[in-house]
């Protein structure tokens, strides 16, 4: 279900939260009585960088382990050309979607299907075609510590039955893009652990899928070599390449994924892009005042009514509303400019989001 | 197969590279057969110590003993327990102990009795088999001595037998004419008829003589009176004539007739009176003879009746020493036939040295072989074990190491087919196993028993399908594991069950028979057993080939099993897989019911 928010149009470049596709999107501003030129309009500039081609689509997909449902019916489409982001807490299943989406592990209901060429393919049921169009980057870096960097791309290279040739220019471009071509000769084992998550990508795209899986791809990572990894992701997503990148790192997945899956308990609760998913769970912004005088009685009794919660922290007023400007004008005729020390303004994070579906 | 090609090479390149992994891998088997060369290339049951005991010093069993120290260590002590006790303290490894007076040959006193501790059972034999040919040694050289002073005598009897027997011949025959003589005489005896003549009776002989004296007197008195009357006659004759008318001259010539015939009958009547006179004289002698006649008569009669009677006794006598003599002869003959036996007998014996006697069947245990160490017997049994502990370790290990590897997933991720990574595995380990082996032969077949190797293409066929055995095997229980400590357990167990369950221990003719068939069918079993014929015997493989297909179906049983298992545990473990099954159990049972 799609929720539009009635939200004032002046900031409807933040507010409007969807859910679903590009289609159900319009639909639903249209129903919400929207007109029908202001509808396309958002709709082509929301989704302007979001292709409308479905490359990877899970159906229903439903995994248990023992008694414990771990997957309870999941359905996403992601798309060609996008960044996919899934989040949730741990536990909640983003690793085992992950590992049936790949075919490691076999739902106990449910389909997972690749777009190869014009058709759409079961990956259980075409596993080996399914494995030439699809790369996993583990949280855990997945190659052989006793064999070297070349070695290991090779080694993958002639598995995914590529030419002689092609394992030589394909190794050369991965090393030159993941940035080991230094180290192209020494064991994996003696790599650093941003090389060796980057040798791990690398072995993941020797290949050239069509989609990149990646779970947790930076856990491990210093902010410093989580930085230059989602440039690695950038670079590779910039090549054509689809990604599904599973995280629990907010951030990340709010900077690099063109739409986000929160997954609780086993279930897709929200998706969307991460501007729709903080607009549908956080439809106020947060206002932080400090004056000098540390009085905000004023501030409270005239804009009370356009807050949704407020709350005094250390000598700061810090206001959630979904009136921002309203609540700007009471600021501005209650207290003298002279007065102010601070004023800030800002949209919810993900975090916020994410924290309010967990509460849910 | 440019897949498995690749993975095997990759395989190859992470062993060599993970040192601690090279080193297991590879030198552990060598170690092994190298310490294993080293004990086992002699023929020699070295630092083996035996306790003896003898109650008294009897000469024979310090000989013994003497003996023994050639080659063992030998500790006397004083008393039976002492030396028992010995070998529960593990200071001798037998006991042996010696009956009081010990003697050769003398029933209960020829023992001796050896403890040894059956929990050593390798040991054990090992010891019953060199004490018992030890000991064994100098009691067949006592009994050959025994023996040999038995067949002297009976070589001197036959010898004896032999020289006598012609004296015996010689008795029979002068037997034979003793008695031939006997009946001779007896017969004469028989014949001889020593009865007086009754006619011949004296009173007869004595009236003969009185009627011839009378004949006689009456004829001499006839003639007298014949005489007188003729001279009457020619008296009265004279007369006549004188009166008669005849002339004269025929009277005269008459009368002188008649005078010339009376002078004649005067004269015959002197000759007869003479011849009477005579006659009586003779008759008188005549008497006198016939008298002495009649007497000597008389006394021959007697004689012979004293004859006659001895006669007869020497007849009684002689049929007496005839049937003696019969009875000697047959006797004699019965001797002689004894001896004849006797020297039959003795002459029938073929075997007639002391040692062919006292050990009528030599019991030398010649190898069908010709090996010479407990190296070059047990290679084929020690090659098929390192081969199975090798591949039962080393296979799963390889597995999981790869199977447990960062890579695994990655790897699960590539278009390679299942049986690819199931070949590339059985390679990778068969290679390991194979190089092993060649290494372990070459070490063997340099530095021990040159000519431990003698069928080398046959042996390298059952080494290999021995290896991809026990390599299937250890692909089994690597697939079927997720933990390494659990697959080398399971492999311990499994190579352990296959050990007790073979010809290692005891022999399979020692066992309940269910479980000497059960272990007909053991790999190891199988693959020693194989491997002995075809390096020992050095058969041709076509003699062998039921033993050699079994293994081979073997292999291909296996190699579908361990694909199987791979197709069902890639995806999920073996407990995930039985997870997954045990709804579907349950509900066929719950149908049943």
């Amino acid at each position: 279900m799609a929720v539009v928010s009635p939200i004032n149009e002046s900031l409807s470049e933040h507010v409007h939260v969807l859910k679903g596709s590009r289609e159900d999107t319009k639909k639903l501003l249209l129903e919400a009585g929207w007109p029908e030129q202001q509808v396309n309009d958002y709709v082509a500039r929301t989704f302007k960088n979001v292709p409308n081609e479905s490359v990877l689509s899970v159906h229903g997909v439903v995994k248990s382990f023992q008694d414990h449902k771990v997957l309870q019916g999941i359905d996403l489409d992601v798309r060609k050309g996008e960044i996919f982001g899934i989040i949730g807490m741990s536990g909640t299943g983003k690793t085992t979607l992950l590992n049936v989406i790949v075919g490691f592990l076999r739902p106990d209901a449910g389909d997972v299907l690749l777009s190869v060429g014009n058709s759409s393919v079961g990956v259980l049921k075409n596993a080996s075609l399914v494995k030439r169009h699809i790369g996993f980057s583990t949280q855990t870096p997945s190659f052989y510590p006793k064999l070297t960097v070349r070695e290991n791309l090779e080694h993958f290279a002639r598995l995914y039955r590529l030419s002689g040739s092609d394992i030589a220019r394909r190794s050369n471009s991965l090393l030159d893009l993941v940035g080991l071509v230094d180290a192209r000769d020494v064991l994996a084992a003696h790599l650093s652990g941003g090389m060796q998550k980057r040798l791990d990508i690398a072995c993941a795209l020797v290949h050239d899928p069509d989609v990149l899986i990646l779970d947790e791809p930076t856990a491990d990572l210093d902010p410093v070599l989580r930085k230059q990894f989602w440039e690695l992701i950038r670079k590779v997503n910039a090549k054509g390449t689809t990604i599904l990148l599973a995280s629990h790192f907010l951030a990340e997945i709010e900077l690099l994924c063109n739409r986000i899956a929160i997954l609780q308990n086993g279930r897709v609760v929200e998706l969307g892009t991460a501007d729709e998913l903080r607009q549908l769970y956080s439809r106020n912004y947060e206002l932080f005042l400090q004056t000098a005088s540390k009085d905000y009685r004023s501030v409270i009794q005239h804009g009370r009514r356009f807050f949704y919660k407020f709350s005094e922290e250390d000598g700061e007023l810090v206001i959630q509303t979904p009136f921002p400007e309203r609540v700007l004008n009471v600021i501005s005729s209650t207290v003298s400019r002279g007065d102010v020390v601070s004023l800030h303004i800002s949209r919810p994070t993900l975090g916020r989001v994410f924290e309010a579906v967990v509460k849910r | 197969m440019r897949d498995v090609f690749e993975l095997v090479r990759k395989n190859f390149k992470n062993l060599i590279r993970s040192k601690v992994g090279s080193l297991v891998v590879i030198l552990g088997p060598l170690i092994v057969i190298f310490l294993a060369g080293l004990a086992f290339d002699n023929s020699n049951v070295y630092a083996v110590k035996v306790g003896a005991y003898r109650p008294d010093n009897v000469a024979l069993t310090g000989q013994m003993l003497d003996e023994l120290r050639e080659q063992f260590s030998v500790t006397e002590y004083r008393s039976e327990k002492e030396c028992v006790d010995a070998i529960k303290n593990a200071e001798v490894h037998t006991c042996m102990a010696f009956s009081p007076g010990f003697s050769v040959g003398v029933p209960g006193k020829n023992r001796v009795l050896f403890y040894v501790d059956y929990s050593r059972m390798n040991l054990v034999y090992a010891l019953m088999k060199v004490m018992t040919e030890e000991v064994g040694e100098q009691s067949l050289q006592e009994s050959q001595n025994l023996t040999k002073l038995l067949l002297d005598t009976i070589d001197f009897t036959q010898k004896r037998v032999q020289d006598e027997r012609a004296l015996l011949v010689q008795v029979t025959t002068q037997n034979e004419v003793l008695n031939q003589n006997v009946q001779d005489l007896l017969v004469e005896l028989g014949d001889l008829n020593l009865e007086f003549d009754e006619r011949l009776s004296v009173d007869e002989l004595q009236k003969s003589k009185t009627q011839v004296k009378q004949w006689t007197e009456n004829a001499l008195t006839l003639g007298n009176k014949g005489l007188s009357k003729a001279t009457s006659f020619i008296d009265a004759a004279g007369g006549l004539v004188k009166s008669s008318s005849a002339s004269q001259d025929t009277k005269n010539s008459l009368i002188v007739s008649f005078k010339k015939s009376v002078d004649e009958i005067k004269a015959l009547e002197a000759d007869m009176a003479s011849t009477t006179n005579l006659t009586r004289g003779a008759f008188s002698e005549f008497d006198a003879k016939m008298e002495k006649l009649i007497v000597g008569i008389q006394d021959t009669k007697s004689i012979l009746s004293s004859a006659d009677t001895s006669r007869e006794f020497s007849v009684r006598v002689l049929d007496s020493m005839r049937l003696l003599l019969d009875q000697s002869l047959l006797s004699v003959l019965h001797v002689q036939q004894a001896l004849n036996d006797i020297d039959e007998r003795v002459g029938a014996i073929e075997i007639r040295d002391a040692e062919g006697i006292a050990q009528p069947i030599v019991t030398s245990i010649k190898p069908v072989v010709q090996q010479r160490t407990y190296l070059n017997y047990l290679f084929p049994v020690l090659i098929v074990l390192v081969v199975m502990f090798t591949a039962l370790l080393m296979t799963p290990t390889l597995i999981l190491l790869d199977r447990n590897s960062p890579a695994a997933f990655r790897s699960f991720l590539t278009p390679v087919s299942e049986a690819s990574v199931v070949l590339a595995s059985f390679i990778t380990s068969f290679i390991l196993v194979f190089v092993q082996l060649i290494v372990m032969l070459a070490i063997v077949s340099v530095f021990f028993s040159p000519d431990i190797v003698s069928n080398v293409p046959g042996a390298l066929l059952v080494l290999g399908l021995a290896s991809s055995v026990f390599v299937l095997l250890g692909m089994l229980i690597g697939y079927s594991f997720k933990y390494e400590e659990t697959a080398t357990l399971v492999a311990v167990s499994l190579g352990a069950v296959f050990l007790f369950i073979s010809d290692v221990i005891i022999p399979l003719e020692s066992m309940p028979e269910a479980f000497s068939y059960i272990a007909g069918f053991n790999p190891y079993v199988l693959g020693s057993q194989l491997l002995r014929r075809v390096l020992l015997f050095d058969v041709s493989l076509l003699s062998v080939l039921p033993e050699l297909l079994l293994v081979a179906g073997y292999v291909v049983a296996l190699a579908l099993l361990v694909m199987g298992v791979y197709v069902l545990t890639r995806r999920y473990s073996l407990q995930e897989f039985l997870r997954d099954v045990r709804p579907v159990i349950e509900r066929i049972r719950h149908r049943k019911k």
